[in-house]
């Protein structure tokens, strides 16, 4: 009898939690939010390594889980007659689950997809590591107060691009599949599963009202900041924000849509690898030629740069906004810079209709 | 291709380099394939060379396709890469990515008269589109061509045996300058925008083609429109700091085009469409 299809509403008691996680890591790489000093951060469940559900949302962006900092893409290795050979590490295809990931860095997901599989040449790495992620998400119970995922067309039980959806409860964790392969992973730790109550049923019925009525500002309308932010390359906006901006680069890292890279070689001539590892628009020598022209030499260049990028290049480009609301880049900037300002500044800018 | 990891390079063989400049420090290399056959390219493609240990960087073809057997690059000296490739000679190997990016729009050269402005080393692409034009079975697809390049001092041109071929042909007005006077140049001194402004070669079925330092391309776009060029009728080969040259490692656009994967030919109209720089 499959109890999950006839009942969708599964119960795991808190006292299961640790039975339930090990239970998929017998079956799948089970990646979790570790707990990182007082920041949480995707990786592998391990019975030892202490892993915290109730950061909203985790400190690091779940683009851990895609883009790997650094990663390998391929080795070389020289013989004594200068006969090159390259390599590739084989692809991560084998079923990852990521347990708690939340709905704006779900929806971040289908940005990094608009650069990594339909850009150009679809990256392989990347198309192996998402085509392999089942993602049982968070819903958010009590979403932080910087994050604003319901400005964003999204709401803190959004089940979109989620193989199944969790909602913690007071005495554990209500679980609902969404897709087939969601369904499958779930059934691996059945036993420990059962049916949601009544009672059950209409407290996640009201948590769900709740989230979705959250309005932590006035919804975004994308096509009006678009056309606001594209025409404001000469507006002192931009310098006066260069003015404050350190250029630490603190909001591209912990974003969850940006994903500028660079590529390096480690190692030697005779051997080493190129990766790929993390890079930022903030930094001046991000665009800095051989020759030591820039042509973002100024932080209002690059913050321009980072700006246009998240709220019009990319919709112009039909691609999804650069921006989830998940608040990280609002409460790591040194120099609180605040994107919710930001978006506001240039909404409100809209000529009437 | 979907199923291939697009930043593993093939390997290339350094068949010859030669030293193209008096400061020697620009090299033309010639590379051919380690195993299989040269992948197809056009004038304006670039490539991105690997050394293995140092990393890669962009480089845009100076052969035409049809010079068969290797492809060519010259480079400059500049930073710790091209200064390892400098050390390497014939028989050593690196690494090759590409055809990249869009290349020169040969269909709308059709019929019409050309206006080609180079400066300094980045006439390397300018070298691979005249070679391709001036080939006996493509010069009758285009009009008259003229040739304008500049460069600091004399010593400083490139393919100084091809420029020397261009100057004898009738088909080709070939028009040089210098920065600088030195002994033995009779030709003109003074930069490219002005020479093109003297010379005023006819724009009325003229398309104009520019590669060069920005300076030298932001000075000679008002003299080519004010001869009559219209902004959708002047190609510009654009450069800008590269890594992946896929549109992807996100630091070469302009606007919302990427100079690697969009690129690196725009239109000055295209340009004034997607940034307020031009």
């Amino acid at each position: 009898m499959n109890r999950l299809a006839e009942h969708p509403l599964q119960i795991l008691d808190a006292k299961d939690l640790t039975a339930f996680m090990d239970a998929l890591a017998a079956g799948f790489d089970l990646q979790v939010p570790l707990v990182a000093g007082d920041a949480t951060r995707f990786g592998p469940y391990r019975k030892d390594a202490p892993c915290d559900f109730s950061q909203t949302p985790p400190a690091h962006p779940a683009k851990t889980l895609l883009l790997p900092n650094p990663e390998v893409l391929f080795r070389y290795t020289k013989d004594a007659g200068g006969r090159i050979t390259l390599s590739e590490d084989p692809l991560d295809a084998d079923l990852r689950v990521a347990l708690g990931v939340r709905a704006c860095d779900v929806r971040a997901f289908e940005a990094l997809d608009a650069v990594f599989l339909r850009r150009g040449r679809v990256d392989t790495a990347y198309q192996a590591r998402r085509d392999s992620l089942c993602i049982l998400g968070m819903g958010c119970v009590a979403p932080s107060p910087l994050c604003f995922c319901d400005r964003m067309g999204s709401h803190p039980f959004d089940t979109h691009g989620m193989d199944a959806l969790i909602i913690p409860l007071t005495g554990g964790w209500v679980l609902e599949a969404l897709t087939e392969r969601g369904r499958k992973v779930l059934e691996t730790a059945a036993s420990l599963l059962r049916a949601a109550s009544a009672e059950e049923k209409r407290q996640v019925a009201a948590l769900r009202t709740k989230g979705r009525e959250r309005k932590s500002g006035a919804p975004v309308d994308f096509e009006v900041l678009a056309g606001t932010v594209a025409a404001s390359y000469k507006d002192p906006f931009w310098e006066t924000l260069a003015t404050r901006c350190l250029g630490c680069g603190i909001c591209t890292f912990v974003c969850p849509v940006c994903s500028c890279f660079t590529l390096e070689d480690t190692g030697k001539t005779l051997s080493g690898g190129r990766q790929r590892a993390w890079d930022s628009c903030m930094f001046p020598a991000f665009t800095r030629e051989a020759s030591g022209h820039n042509p973002r030499e100024g932080m209002d260049r690059r913050l321009k740069q980072r700006f246009f990028h998240k709220f019009s290049y990319s919709i112009e480009n039909g691609e999804p906004p650069g921006c989830v609301g998940c608040g990280r880049c609002v409460e790591k900037c040194p120099a609180a810079i605040d994107i919710r300002e930001i978006v506001d500044f240039f909404s409100a800018e809209a000529p009437d209709v | 291709m979907s199923d291939m990891n697009p930043f593993v390079p093939r390997p290339m063989e350094i068949v010859k380099v030669i030293d193209e400049v008096s400061s020697h420090d620009i090299l033309s290399f010639f590379l051919r394939p380690v195993e299989g056959e040269i992948v197809p390219y056009l004038p304006g493609q670039f490539a991105a060379l690997s050394v293995f240990g140092r990393g890669e960087a962009p480089f845009g073809y100076a052969s035409s396709p049809l010079e068969t057997g290797y492809v060519r690059f010259t480079i400059k000296r500049t930073g710790s890469l091209t200064r390892e490739l400098h050390r390497l000679g014939a028989g050593e190997v690196i690494g090759i990515r590409g055809a990249l990016g869009n290349a020169f729009d040969l269909e709308r050269f059709r019929g019409k008269d050309l206006i080609i402005v180079g400066g300094g080393y980045a006439f390397t692409t300018l070298r691979s589109l005249l070679v391709y034009l001036l080939a006996p079975e493509n010069r009758a697809g285009v009009g008259d061509i003229s040739l304008f390049y500049g460069v600091r001092h004399p010593g400083l041109f490139l393919y100084k045996a091809a420029l020397e071929t261009w100057r004898k042909r009738k088909d080709l007005a070939l028009h040089l300058t210098v920065d600088q006077a030195a002994d033995g140049w009779h030709g003109p001194v003074g930069v490219v925008p002005e020479l093109v402004r003297k010379v005023s070669p006819s724009t009325d079925n003229a398309l104009a083609v520019i590669c060069g330092p920005p300076p030298m391309i932001r000075f000679t776009l008002p003299v080519l429109e004010t001869l009559g060029v219209k902004a959708d009728d002047i190609y510009i080969s654009m450069e800008m700091k590269m890594k992946c040259g896929l549109g992807v490692c996100g630091r070469c656009n302009i606007g919302t085009k990427f100079v690697c994967s969009d690129g690196p030919i725009f239109t000055l109209k295209t340009l004034r469409e997607v940034s307020d720089d031009f």
